[in-house]
């Protein structure tokens, strides 16, 4: 038996990050349809939004990793109804695999358009995502879509470097009547696992709930167990990545609203209030609280992801989240080097009709073999 | 004297010229690195710095520095480079004597020689490293940073090329005169293979001062690790899909290019300083003069 | 009289003993874990009780759709990083030997050693603005000479190009110290015997120089042979990209990212042990046409 660690799935769902000074700037209206957003990435690159006479500006980051928390294309393709390396329900209520759908043929197609009109980096297929950063903190990027946490890292430096930079967080914005489904990976990565036969296998539960005191709970004395001295000595707890606060980051957003409303903080958890305190400071004129308030306060990361994907029910969870299938741990690797190159190739400028011959390449090189599995075991846990 | 020829000394002029740009194009990129290390955490993020520091800071220098864990680091590198250095060269050159031999002069020599370069080329990985070594009881000890690598083997059979070229006539002399193999080593040997000794030196010390892995992976509590494996530990770990809400909080506040580059710095500060005075032993002509009587 | 011959080399003998030891424990005991390249290593299971899989790992390994391709690429960017990373070093070490300058001569020799000491995690970072299409130096002055911008790094015909050049830059100041030091040991008579002979600079090189150095050449020749499939993962892993994977994509790459889904040990194992043998052959073949040839010894 084994328990897998206490997940947050929001934690990555993509959002869209824009320069809203930019838009102000430009006299653009803010994202609502993926039409907007096209717009908007095409003036971003074209009519000079930094003002300073040169064509150095871009509408759309990307990465040569193409998803990931920062940048992440995964919320893009979102808007399009399509989903990268995540297995999802088509219509008979199989399960399916994200990447080889049509959806994202016609997603793939749009990233190229962008591409050839200059609004993505020629150069984004070398670069990871520290170099595409630095643009961004530089200045030369208006929009990316990205996790939460994206205003603590990057975009606080570019706040830090430009004191007119502005940015708002948005839903991904949809290319048609559907509204646009973010999708979340709950990543199990590790399990906790106890050996069978051992003395007291009830130990770890009890450890767990020592975590949850000493960190948490309301006895809890986060100066010895949390962080100390600016040291997060909670991470080399025997049980870090065990466990995460009791409902959620969104539960912790709400409480620190509600505090910055009614003024009081007194009854936070000393996590929430931690956020309380650094929130008041920004409000001050210290902007170098900046992200810590687009995260956790009003109109931030959380506010977005709890109006609009929790509340509206738009997250589109990975299907799939048992252990890796056999099929996966011999063949995973070689399709995903199969998807990444062949996307890649096609934002870059290959014909769209490749896109047919990596389904079908796909499929023989073991996608089909594995979509049986998960299948199989889909079936298993109904 | 002979006098230089016009393209004599045009080739001098060229070759010093090619040589100061070769030089050059390799000092720039660390001339950058430190430019980076002083410069304000926004500027370098914005990928803003070229040559020269922007908003000029020591507040990279500072953090690492300041902790209470660099100098304990640095001493213990100290520490590992002095006995590590030490036996690697007194190793060295003792199995550099014999392998150099003929066969004829010393049975099993060739059997000997492939025993150790198999060696080079053979490894059975990281995992039965570890376990050896843990076995041996060393986890945690200085002496694990110091025996697994004792023997280079790539510095041996520098060395024994290097004791092969000497000449024959010396060996033979001291033979007559009554002196031993160790004699004739330590007292022969060795003084006129300077040159090489230098840079077999240089080698060693460099790769005991950078070395981090066996650092991490072999001492079990941070108050035990060299320096490198010290400044791994404070340069964040950035796999963006695996990041987690507190590093990325973390990473808003320190940036980690001025950190690295502070690090990298550090690093080769003091090599920088050893290397030119090691250079006094690439000396020509020592050779010569003792077989000329 | 055997005896008298045993107790003459005994000396040498004991001098070998220590290394022996040494390198019995620390080398040869972890070499006894390659028998994990014919399990199917899980590790909890442990060295001692995970099941033997025979040869499976290495018909896994070779029926991976772009091994061969993989292969290629190792091969290409290993004999161009061997050769180039011969050549550049004795050059610059003969060129260094003729400044007459020693002040000159130190600072150059202790220059060229730096870029050792930088990181590829950095050099990354620095190449991609270096031979950046739009911004790099290098195309800058390309386009001084009217040649079109050209995608370093995202093209796949330059893409190997970059790594030799980029990694022989790094290292070939390691090189150049070893030959300045085998320089240092020929004998000044036979220079002087020659430009009292009336030989010119070029002709003292091809003639003294060179010959000084040969063997000192041969044996980094031979040793680097044995790095023939190690085309440089920590370079690569920090310079690719999903764009250049047909010719940047090597073994240690790709066993790297197969390793990602589940500690594949015994895979790595594998392809390590295959790297070994292929070394060990092409060492020992060196070896023995140095010494049937030229009647020389390499070591």
């Amino acid at each position: 038996m084994a328990i897998p660690p206490a997940e947050d799935y929001l934690g990555g769902a993509p959002l869209l990050w824009v320069r809203t000074d930019w838009l102000q700037k430009l006299n653009l209206p803010e994202p609502k349809t993926m039409d907007d957003f096209l717009k908007i990435a095409d003036a971003f690159a074209n009519q000079d939004p930094d003002g300073n006479g040169k064509k150095d500006t871009y509408g759309l980051a990307a990465s040569k990793d193409v998803i990931g928390g920062y940048p992440d294309l995964s919320g893009f393709m979102n808007g399009y109804h399509a989903y990268m390396n995540v297995w999802i329900k088509d219509a008979s209520g199989q399960l399916v695999n994200g990447s080889i759908q049509p959806e994202m043929k016609t997603a793939l197609g749009k990233l190229q358009e962008l591409y050839k009109a200059g609004a993505i980096d020629k150069e984004f297929g070398v670069k990871d995502g520290g170099k595409v950063a630095e643009m961004q903190t530089a200045g030369k990027i208006g929009m990316n879509f990205g996790a939460m946490w994206n205003p603590l890292w990057p975009l606080q430096d570019n706040v830090n470097a430009d004191k007119n930079a502005e940015w708002g967080a948005f839903p991904i914005p949809s290319a048609d009547g559907t509204p646009a489904s973010a999708q979340a990976n709950a990543d199990f990565n590790s399990f906790w696992v106890v050996k069978k036969g051992a003395a007291h296998p009830e130990a770890i539960v009890k450890l767990f709930n020592l975590y949850n005191e000493k960190i948490a709970g309301p006895n809890a004395e986060p100066q010895t167990y949390h962080t100390v001295d600016g040291m997060e000595v909670f991470k080399y707890a025997l049980m870090a990545n065990g466990f995460g606060t009791p409902q959620g980051l969104l539960s912790v957003h709400k409480n620190v609203v509600a505090a910055l409303k009614s003024g009081d903080g007194a009854s936070l958890l000393p996590e929430e209030k931690g956020y309380f305190d650094k929130i008041k400071a920004f409000q001050g004129g210290d902007r170098a609280n900046w992200g810590t308030n687009k995260v956790f306060g009003e109109g931030g990361s959380w506010a977005v992801i709890g109006q609009n994907y929790v509340d509206g029910g738009l997250l589109t969870k990975n299907a799939y989240y048992g252990p890796p299938t056999p099929g996966m741990t011999e063949k995973k690797a070689i399709l995903d080097k199969l998807v990444l190159e062949t996307f890649t190739k096609i934002i870059l400028g290959s014909p769209l009709s490749e896109f047919d011959k990596f389904v079908s390449d796909w499929n023989k090189l073991g996608g089909e073999q594995i979509t049986k599995e998960v299948n199989d075991w889909y079936a298993s846990q109904s | 004297m002979m006098r230089t020829s016009l393209s004599g000394r045009l080739f001098n002029g060229f070759n010093a010229v090619v040589l100061a740009l070769l030089a050059l194009l390799c000092l720039l990129p660390l001339v950058q690195v430190l430019a980076v290390s002083l410069s304000s955490s926004t500027a370098a993020s914005a990928g803003a710095v070229k040559l020269w520091p922007v908003d000029l800071t020591f507040e990279s220098y500072k953090f690492v520095l300041g902790k209470p864990e660099f100098p304990r680091a640095f001493w213990i590198s100290l520490e590992r480079v002095l006995l590590g250095a030490t036996i690697n060269m007194l190793l060295t050159i003792t199995l550099a004597y014999p392998l150099s031999k003929e066969p004829a002069a010393f049975k099993g020599r060739t059997a000997y020689v492939w025993f150790f370069v198999l060696t080079m080329l053979v490894g059975g990985g990281l995992i039965p490293w570890y376990l050896v070594i843990k076995a041996a009881g060393l986890l945690g000890s200085i002496w694990a940073l110091v025996l697994p690598g004792a023997v280079n083997v790539f510095n041996v059979v520098l060395l024994l090329n290097f004791f092969r070229g000497l000449p024959r006539e010396l060996e033979e002399a001291a033979f007559v005169d009554g002196a031993g193999h160790w004699t004739i080593l330590w007292k022969l040997f060795v003084p006129l293979s300077m040159p090489a000794l230098a840079t077999l030196i240089l080698f060693t010390v460099v790769g005991h001062w950078n070395s981090w892995f066996d650092g991490l992976i072999l001492m079990n509590t941070p108050e035990k690790y060299p320096l490198q494996s010290y400044l791994q530990t404070v340069v964040i770990n950035r796999d963006l899909s695996l990041i987690t809400m507190a590093d990325a909080a973390t990473l808003s506040q320190v940036s980690d290019r001025t950190l690295k580059g502070a690090q990298i710095f550090l690093a080769a500060l003091p090599i920088i300083c050893v290397y030119p005075f090691l250079q006094r032993f690439f000396i020509k002509g020592v050779v010569v003069g003792s077989v000329k009587g | 009289m055997r005896f008298a011959r045993t107790r003459r080399q005994l000396p040498l003998h004991l001098m070998v003993l220590p290394s022996a030891a040494l390198v019995l424990i620390f080398s040869y005991g972890p070499i006894m874990g390659l028998y994990i390249a014919f399990q199917k290593f899980s590790v909890v299971k442990g060295m001692f009780h995970s099941p033997w899989n025979g040869l499976d790992n290495f018909d896994y390994m070779f029926s991976l759709p772009d091994i061969w391709q993989v292969i290629r690429n190792t091969l290409l960017i290993a004999c161009l990083k061997i050769v180039a990373g011969l050549a550049v070093p004795i050059v610059v070490a003969l060129l260094l030997n003729e400044l007459g300058n020693r002040i000159f001569k130190r600072w150059i020799q202790t220059l060229i050693y730096l870029p050792h000491f930088l990181s590829w995690i950095i050099l990354g970072g620095v190449l991609i603005d270096v031979l950046s299409p739009t911004s790099g130096i290098v195309n800058q002055l390309l386009g001084a000479f009217g040649i079109e911008p050209i995608f370093f790094l995202g093209s796949v015909r330059w893409f190997p190009a970059v790594l030799v050049v980029s990694d022989v830059w790094k290292e070939f100041g390691f090189s150049t110290i070893v030959y300045l030091a085998a320089l240092t040991g020929i004998n000044p008579a036979l220079y002087e015997a020659a430009v009292i002979d009336g030989a010119s600079r070029w002709k003292q090189t091809l003639n003294i120089t060179l010959p000084g150095m040969l063997p000192v050449i041969v044996l980094l020749a031979t040793l680097s042979l044995g790095n023939v499939l190690n085309a440089g993962f920590d370079q690569i892993f920090n310079l690719y990209s999903p764009q250049v994977y047909e010719s940047g994509d090597v073994i240690d790459t790709l066993v790297y990212r197969l390793g990602l889904e589940q500690a594949q040990y015994s895979l790595a194992t594998a392809v390590g042990l295959l790297k070994s043998a292929v070394s060990v052959v092409l060492i020992s073949a060196s070896y023995a046409l140095a010494y049937r040839l030229a009647n020389y010894r390499i070591f």
